[in-house]
């Protein structure tokens, strides 16, 4: 739909797309487990029936204190796996097939 | 007065005006230009500084106080909502990402606003974000005052005016000697105390008391709601969600939040700063959250929600450690006034000033007026919250939530997607800007969710639906934003 513009995109930017959707998927999966988690273990309980796991209503202790780690450790696979190093340069010289300016 | 409680507290902030002003003379030896190092410092931040200028600015005294203090009321269903906010820092990080980082190296961006004039050219933008920043800022930096001084003068007796005064006259002083560099460090330094202050805090409080067990068990025989979800106040399922959307990722659009996007060094930093943004911002909420609701045992009649854990830090350890612990609060105001101050001073110099007034200023110039401006107008928000303020909450939620509003969708959008053109710029804007200020005032909380779903959803939507049916976005401006050269 753009092609109109026939412009020869910076290389890095097709990675920083990806960087961005990865990211959007790590929000909604922080979502699901830290929304989701409590609502499903104990919206609308009553107190009686709420177990304690270390002291925490259990839906508190799995859906927040367990959540927090979760997304914590998800970043370094984030990193690890889907992001990469690259120049902020405001114009890359070194290009993918060595090209020099 | 509560001298043991509030020296500690003195000392702390004068320590951190002393290494604020330090850095008036890495100003001096800039190598880049003034602008660059003032409003940005120098694009050259470290992981360490990045993830706690980062975090300090959007944490503020509501993490520490208000959070705590609602969950003091309400339960364990109000904890959570504090978690909202954990992921929000690699969040932004991530989805601004490296294009943000090159992007405003190409245009040398130094504000949000540089970013959306060179990306949409419309003067409409310009304005309007900039008074938008200007007026919502402003509000907030007297909201942070206010509830600092507030709390203080509750805790130690020191009076409001005095302590608007002391924290007042030393955050503005540092902020418009030392500039970007000066804000960011003395925001790791208060986040670090934050970190401090939460150990001890939690360290005394397993000492001292008979830890969560039997407090929550004690909890469920004297207010068994406080244990549940909904919990004691409101806390639906679609009431929570919004919150996740407006303090999870929404925020984005807040601009002394975003303007960190254009200050890291390199691709390394923006990485281990992503990873440290989740523990650090993990350790801040879960720190102090979670304590609100075992309060209610163990101090059953404390009568404003916000004195809850004040209550508790004096109760539980001598009054000097007590100050320690509560010089977290008062980093955590702190640091967030100092970098709203230095992006409203941006948006009066950089944005409206340079722009429109006088284009042709000198460098000389531009640098008296940038320490001059940041001076004035931090010493109006301090005149200004002089005058006892009610309604704190209130107007810090309020500014957050029309922040958002303006410029969420005209940065993701502009900066990812090529189609986003003038017109949906503008009409995003103004649109998210004006649904915000008309549906809060009119039809608060449609439908139990926040007010921000609405506006950011009307925001996006006429972004996507002008930018279409209108002409595209010349080349130019797409060849800077994505050509190779």
């Amino acid at each position: 739909m753009y092609s109109k513009y026939n412009l020869e995109e910076d290389h890095r930017f097709k990675q920083c797309n990806l960087e961005m959707w990865v990211t959007i998927a790590y929000y909604f999966i922080n979502v699901l487990i830290l929304w989701g988690v409590p609502m499903i273990m104990g919206y609308k309980k009553p107190a009686n029936e709420i177990y304690l796991t270390l002291g925490f209503p259990d839906w508190f202790f799995y859906g927040g204190l367990v959540g927090t780690v979760i997304i914590c450790i998800l970043p370094f696979i984030m990193i690890r796996y889907f992001f990469k190093e690259m120049s902020l340069e405001p114009y890359d010289t070194k290009d993918k097939e060595g090209e020099e300016e | 007065m509560k001298w043991d409680v509030i020296l500690p507290i003195l000392i702390y902030t004068f320590i951190t005006f002393i290494v604020g002003l330090y850095f008036n003379k890495s100003l001096k030896r800039r190598k880049k230009s003034f602008q660059e190092e003032f409003f940005v410092g120098g694009r050259n931040l470290g992981p360490i500084v990045l993830t706690f200028t980062l975090l300090a600015s959007i944490v503020s005294a509501g993490t520490f106080i208000a959070t705590p203090g609602l969950a003091y009321e309400i339960g364990f269903s109000w904890s959570i909502t504090g978690f909202t906010q954990i992921a929000f820092g690699a969040t932004l990080l991530g989805v601004l990402g490296k294009k943000f980082a090159i992007v405003s190296r190409r245009i040398d961006a130094v504000t949000i606003t540089d970013f959306l004039r060179e990306r949409f050219h419309s003067p409409s933008i310009v304005v309007g974000g900039s008074i938008a920043t200007i007026f919502f800022l402003g509000a907030y930096m007297i909201a942070q005052f206010a509830g600092g001084a507030r709390i203080l003068e509750a805790i130690t007796g020191l009076n409001y005016q005095v302590g608007v005064l002391i924290f007042g006259v030393s955050v503005v002083l540092y902020t418009a000697v030392g500039g970007f560099r000066a804000v960011s460090v003395t925001d790791a330094i208060q986040g670090i105390v934050m970190i401090i202050g939460g150990i001890i805090l939690w360290i005394m409080f397993m000492v001292k008391t008979g830890g969560f067990t039997e407090l929550v068990q004690e909890l469920i025989v004297t207010n068994p709601e406080m244990v549940t979800l909904p919990g004691a106040g409101d806390m639906t399922p679609r009431l929570l969600f919004s919150y996740f959307i407006m303090f999870g990722i929404a925020m984005i659009g807040l601009p002394h939040g975003a303007v960190r996007g254009m200050a890291y060094k390199d691709s390394r930093t923006l990485h281990r700063s992503i990873v440290y943004s989740g523990i650090i911002m993990g350790l801040f909420t879960v720190f102090f959250s979670i304590l609100g609701p075992v309060i209610r045992p163990l101090y059953p009649n404390i009568e404003i929600g916000d004195l809850a854990l004040p209550t508790l830090i004096l109760g539980i350890m001598p009054g000097w450690l007590g100050g320690l612990v509560l010089a977290a609060p008062i980093a955590a105001t702190m640091s967030t006034v100092d970098s709203m101050l230095l992006s409203t001073s941006s948006s009066i110099v950089k944005d409206l000033y340079l722009n429109y007034i006088n284009p042709k200023a000198s460098d000389q110039f531009i640098t008296k007026l940038s320490y001059i401006v940041t001076l004035l107008f931090g010493i109006i928000v301090v005149l200004l919250t002089l005058i006892p303020q009610t309604l704190i909450q209130f107007i810090i939620i309020y500014a957050i939530g029309g922040l958002a509003s303006t410029f969420f969708a005209p940065i993701v959008f502009g900066l990812y997607w090529k189609g986003a053109n003038k017109w949906g710029g503008i009409t995003s804007m103004y649109i998210g800007l004006f649904s915000y200020l008309v549906i809060e005032q009119f039809f608060p909380e449609p439908f139990g969710m926040h007010t921000i779903m609405f506006s950011l959803t009307l925001s996006i939507l006429s972004m996507i639906a002008v930018s279409l049916v209108t002409p595209k976005p010349s080349y130019e401006t797409i060849n800077k934003f994505w050509g190779k050269a």
